[in-house]
């Protein structure tokens, strides 16, 4: 059997932004959301961390352990999603210093801008809590070397 | 409505072959899948109504892109079936550049 080629689906194309198409329907399951809305939360400067400190003490535990790296990018993250909309909640660590309100906004734009785009899932809403601040001196002990082998 | 029969592995050939398809999915726990004697077709279910791609797709291009190119690669042997694409999953691990 021939090897398919991809063929050219273009942006403008009736179905080709749509996820209730008269072809059939496209489904996004809640994990890709919660992915994309973690990494993008994580990517604006300021956010230190997700998730409370329950599953950031988990995650950290997790990640010492050589077979399942660094924590998921789902952390902190939580999400409902519809056929056509999804509204997200996040647990957010700022770095110390940041004006919490600016980067609660920006976070927020980034999420919807993100999610929105890659899915096109409309974002209803964006709840932020911040439940931390990161001083910078909390967690540096562990990136010593230890003295014993 | 006419349902004729659907061959999953051409389904699941077609699916893969389609680009920023990373794999096919099997749903949260596995399930999903064509139960065949002695074997199963993981990503592809086949119902009367509806014929479902299961597939986990590559990080940067947009979802309902990839999905209507699969359904577009898979459409010609859903065998007049509605073909409903669900993302399982997105490779977070190799970002690419958008």
């Amino acid at each position: 059997m021939a090897q398919q080629t991809s063929p050219p689906v273009t942006a403008d194309g009736p179905d080709a932004g749509g996820l209730k198409t008269d072809k059939g329907r496209t489904s996004i399951s809640d994990s890709v959301v919660e992915k994309i809305a973690g990494i993008a939360a994580r990517e604006v400067a300021g956010v230190h961390e997700m998730g409370t400190g329950a599953a950031r003490a988990f995650g950290a535990i997790k990640g010492k352990l050589p077979t399942t790296g660094a924590s998921s990018p789902a952390q902190g993250v939580k999400v409902e999603v519809g056929e056509e909309q999804a509204a997200v909640d996040l647990d957010v660590v700022v770095e110390y210093g940041v004006s919490i309100p600016d980067l609660a906004g920006a976070v927020r734009n980034n999420v919807i801008q993100r999610v929105e785009r890659m899915t096109g899932l409309e974002v209803t809403e964006v709840n932020i809590n911040v439940g931390d601040v990161f001083l910078g001196d909390d967690d540096e002990a562990e990136a010593e070397e230890p003295r014993v082998q | 409505m006419c349902s004729e029969p659907v061959d999953p592995d051409a389904v699941a050939a077609a699916a893969l072959g389609c680009a920023d398809v990373v794999a096919l999915g099997a749903g949260a726990f596995g399930e999903v899948a064509t139960y065949l004697p002695g074997r199963r077709v993981p990503g592809v279910r086949i119902a009367d109504g509806e014929l479902e791609v299961h597939i986990v797709a590559r990080w940067g291009p947009p979802l309902p892109t990839i999905a209507q190119r699969v359904r577009h690669a898979v459409e010609p042997l859903s065998g007049g079936r509605p073909v409903a694409v669900v993302v399982d999953d997105i490779d977070h691990i190799h970002l690419s550049q958008e």
